[in-house]
This record gives structure tokens, sequence and C-alpha cells, in this order.
């Protein structure tokens, strides 16, 4: 199947030109999150310092751990571009993983969190923290979802048509949750 | 056509092979520079300096890797500018829209809270 372009953006197929405005909308969403703690933060004098209750060290290992999964994630798609099925599924797979790894280090500070009394209900700050990031924990796993239904579609040998258009748009979604990740990081966790 | 020489590479199956080594010398370099940003901003957010000096900082170091993700991975660099463009600008205006609501964010809390006081 011949997958149609417009000519307002070039060689971008109408599928990854809807991903894009499907993302930027998504984006608006956490601007509107991020923009809710900014306010809540800047109106409250007694704010706590972010550092002082979160973790930093072990978020930096998960923002890493993101970063790692974004270049499994080029190196799959320069993989299904090259049209070697094997190398892409192999990379698409690790990238999965590295979003489980994510996932799983999401619950572990959860848990150790709420343990500490850390709670939904225990103020603004814990409130707007597990909004945020379980807003954003949620894309990560429908990303998982997304990128080992690519996988598993190139391992059946489709996707690789249309110079890996599929496998490119899922990419686009998983690029975006590392994007959006890097600015909650520096927003909530680090300023 | 694209505006970028290399955007038709990027989007070809048949792209010749050094085209394509090409591009992964450039996803492991901004993986590197991603990392290094990463450690950067860390110790940005330990400087015994002014509060407003640490933000400005780490929005900037944040806002380099955003690009960084936007443009080579994400391949912004590479498509036309008008798919550019579309991504690009709501950004600028989210972040002034967020300065000039948090400016106000003392009246913004006060008419909140006002119904329950």
């Amino acid at each position: 199947m011949t997958v149609k372009t417009d000519a307002t953006f070039g060689q971008a197929t109408t599928g990854k030109v809807g991903m894009w405005i499907f993302l930027i909308t998504d984006a608006m969403t956490f601007g509107g999150l991020l923009i809710g703690y900014g306010i809540l933060r800047a109106g409250n004098k007694s704010w706590p310092v972010p550092s002082e209750i979160l973790g930093i060290k072990f978020t930096a290992l998960m923002t890493f751990i993101l970063i790692c999964s974004s270049l499994t994630m080029v190196l799959g798609l320069d993989g299904a571009k090259r049209g070697n099925r094997r190398e892409a599924v192999k990379w698409l797979l690790l990238t999965a993983l590295g979003g489980l790894f994510f996932l799983g280090g999401q619950v572990y500070e959860y848990s150790h969190l709420i343990h500490e009394g850390f709670t939904l209900p225990s103020g603004n700050f814990p409130a707007t923290f597990y909004v945020v990031t379980s807003f954003h924990g949620m894309h990560v796993f429908t990303g998982v979802c997304y990128l080992l239904i690519t996988a598993a579609g190139v391992a059946a040998g489709k996707h690789l048509d249309n110079g890996a258009n599929f496998v490119e748009i899922t990419g686009l979604f998983w690029h975006f949750v590392d994007l959006i990740w890097i600015l909650v990081f520096t927003f909530i966790y680090l300023l | 056509m694209s505006d970028h020489p290399h955007a038709a590479v990027i989007h070809s199956a048949d792209a010749p092979p050094d085209a394509h080594a090409n591009h992964r010398r450039d996803y492991f370099r901004i993986f590197w520079a991603l990392g290094i940003l990463t450690i950067i901003e860390i110790w940005f957010a330990t400087l015994k300096i002014d509060r407003r000096a640490v933000a400005a900082l780490l929005v900037g170091a944040a806002v380099t890797k955003a690009a960084l993700v936007g443009l080579y991975y994400m391949h912004l660099k590479y498509e036309k500018r008008s798919l550019l463009w579309l991504a690009a600008v709501p950004f600028p205006l989210a972040g002034l829209y967020a300065a000039f609501l948090m400016l106000d964010a003392h009246n913004i809390i006060r008419a909140i809270t006002l119904p329950w006081k």
C-alpha cells in the first residue's frame, strides 16, 4: 500500500503529520499540568524544596534509561529503514525493555515516597507531583504497548515498506515521551 | 520536496550505506550530549548561587535537551519547514502563557481559595 503525502509537509506522510498534531495536543495537556504546578508553587512561599524530598540520583538514573531507550529506538528505525528485520526487532524490544525498567523505577519510587508519608492528599506538592508523573507514566506504558505491537508486526514481515513509516511514527511517540520526561525532570525534580 | 538536502536520504530505504552510517554517528553523538547535559543539570541543581540563576541554567539545559531530541531523534531537522513550525510554534507561546500566569500566581491562588474561606 502506498502512503499518500501532502505537498505542504514535503515527504512527511499523512500518518506522520497526524501523529505530530496528536503530540502537539498532548503536549498542551502536559503544559496545562506543568503550568498548574508552576502557579501553585509560585503562589506558595512555603513550598518544599523538591530535591530534599525526592531522590534525585535515582530519578537521574531513570532519566538515563529513557535517554538510552531513545537511542535504541532510532537504531531500531535505522535497521527498519535498511530492511534489516532482525536488527529492527532487537532494538525495538530493547526500547520496550527500557520503558519497562522506567515503569519499575516509578513503582519503586512511589512505594518509597508513600511509605515516607508523601501521599496524594498530603499537600499541593505531592498532589501535583503524582498527577504529572503518573500521567507521564501512563504514556510510557502506552508507548511500551505500542512498541511491542510494532515489534510484533516487524517480526511478521510488516511495517518495513514506505521507508519504515510505521516504525518512524511509533518512534515519534516514544521520543515525545522522552522529551516530556526531560521537562518533567527539570521542572518538578531539579527546580 | 523538503528544504533540507538530507531529507530525501533519511526517508529513503534505498539510501546509500554511508548516509545510514552518518545518521548512526549523529544518533550516538546526541545520546552522549543528552547524557552529559543531564549530569550538568544535576550539578546546576547543587550550585549555591541565586535560585533564579539556577532556574535559568536548568531551563536552558532542559530546552537544549528537548530541542536535540526533537531535531535529531524526531527528525524535525530533516523535515520541511512547515512541519518544523507546526511543532515549534506552540512551545514558546506556552512558555509565555506560563510566565504571565505565574507572575500573577498570588492573585490566582487567592481567587481559587476564596470560596472556601
